[in-house]
């Protein structure tokens, strides 16, 4: 198989195989009662064989179709990473908001001089910027 | 006559107004819900794994066949088997390769469905809470009023900027990734189309089975003639309804290949009516393919 063929090329080639053997196998069912069942058998052979030609050449199709999709992949997965880092960013800011809101409690506490409150306060802070 | 106070109050709740409503139109602040339904549904493709699957057994289901048709010639056979299995065995390690495609294109998409997510934050209700806590601090306790405000216009200005950070990024990663994309969806497209070939190629290695069988037994056997052709239609049946379905699944893959090539066209102006629409049409089409795949199981 040459190398410059491409996948489509060699899969059209599969499926002219495969087409080929339709085509006999619609002379020989045209032909059925004609046909000795040797001369039957023969043809069906003859069908198994240009099958097994098209399911090798899908094998090489579908070879070349996996290898040339190989950059495609790190393409979207180098997208995909973008997006994460883009999601991940903006549920930074909303965390970060977070944090500020439960210092700012536990600050509040600190100051009134509420006792009671500022444990809470404290685990709230702790929760907020382990979250 | 307005007293000095009253006026630096006018002009702050003045100024707040001018920057909410330039933030507004900044943001665009439309939903794009159409746009993270289009690529949950093109995620939604796990009748994928099965045509995969199915591309190796193919082989094994027409080796058999063939098997039976040949015969036993010892000699032959082992050297047929070897080769057999030698295909087979190219089949299975074509089977990851197959998937990782799809999972790489299905990843994508569940990321581009979060980021066009209207609840990925909100950074107002955020906001009001750290606006509250302000406003219990004696220290702020004389402004609180203004300091509420504040915290309710942060809020929107903070959901404003969001929204458009995320319709910039959502902007860039279709533009980087459509080329890569549409490859991608053409592989898929490209691998479905030889799946359908090698269904073929069963058919007529069954049919070619079969037929000699019925043959023999038409001059041997006529009772069993009823049961071989009875198998055969079942088995035919079987291979139409598979056949059917990969060809759907290619109209699912062409679906999803000009919804976000359409993306594309118009990521300049995602949040706009018509293109929002457009995504909805994609979305629903593909629902309606996957369905009609599945019933077909």
């Amino acid at each position: 198989m040459p190398d410059a063929l491409t996948a489509k090329q060699v899969g059209d080639l599969a499926k002219k195989f495969t087409e080929l053997a339709t085509r006999v196998q619609e002379y020989q069912n045209a032909n059925c009662n004609s046909m000795s069942p040797a001369e039957y058998r023969r043809i069906a052979f003859l069908i198994c064989d240009l099958s097994d030609i098209s399911n090798d050449l899908i094998n090489k199709a579908v070879g070349l179709i996996i290898a040339n999709a190989q950059q495609s992949v790190t393409d979207i997965e180098n997208a995909t990473t973008q997006a994460k880092a883009a999601i991940g960013h903006l549920k930074d800011i909303q965390h970060t908001i977070s944090l500020l809101t439960a210092v700012v409690g536990l600050g509040t506490a600190i100051m009134t001089g509420n006792v009671t409150a500022i444990i809470p306060s404290i685990a709230n802070v702790i929760a907020q910027s382990q979250s | 006559m307005m007293s000095a106070g009253q006026r630096k109050k006018t002009k702050f709740i003045g100024l707040i107004s001018v920057i909410v409503c330039f933030s507004l139109l900044l943001s665009g602040c439309v939903s794009l819900k159409a746009i993270q339904n289009f690529a949950e549904k093109s995620m939604q493709t796990s009748a994928y794994e099965a045509f995969v699957d199915d591309y190796r057994d193919s082989l094994v289901r027409t080796q058999q066949y063939e098997r039976e048709l040949k015969g036993t010639d010892a000699a032959k056979l082992e050297e047929w088997e070897q080769q057999n299995s030698e295909k087979l065995n190219v089949r299975e390690n074509h089977k990851k390769g197959l998937k990782t495609i799809h999972i790489t294109v299905v990843q994508y998409m569940a990321c581009l469905a979060t980021l066009a997510s209207d609840n990925l934050f909100t950074y107002d209700t955020a906001m009001k809470g750290l606006a509250s806590e302000l406003a219990a601090n004696p220290a702020f306790s004389a402004q609180s009023k203004e300091v509420k405000a504040v915290g309710n216009i942060s809020g929107i200005l903070f959901q404003a900027f969001g929204e458009k950070y995320r319709q910039d990024k959502l902007k860039t990663i279709i533009r980087d990734a459509n080329a890569p994309f549409q490859d991608l969806i053409s592989s898929l497209k490209e691998f479905m189309g030889l799946y359908v070939t090698v269904l073929a190629n069963e058919k007529n290695v069954l049919e070619a089975d079969y037929g000699v069988l019925i043959k023999y037994r038409n001059e041997k056997e006529p009772t069993g003639v009823v049961l071989a052709n009875s198998i055969l239609i079942e088995k035919n049946a079987v291979l139409a309804s598979r056949v059917k379905s990969a060809n759907q699944y290619i109209e699912l893959l062409n679906e999803i290949g000009k919804g976000h090539q359409h993306l594309y066209d118009h990521m300049d102006k995602l949040s706009d009516k018509e293109v929002l629409s457009a995504m909805l049409n994609y979305a629903q089409k593909i629902t309606q393919i996957y369905s009609a795949i599945q019933a077909l199981k």
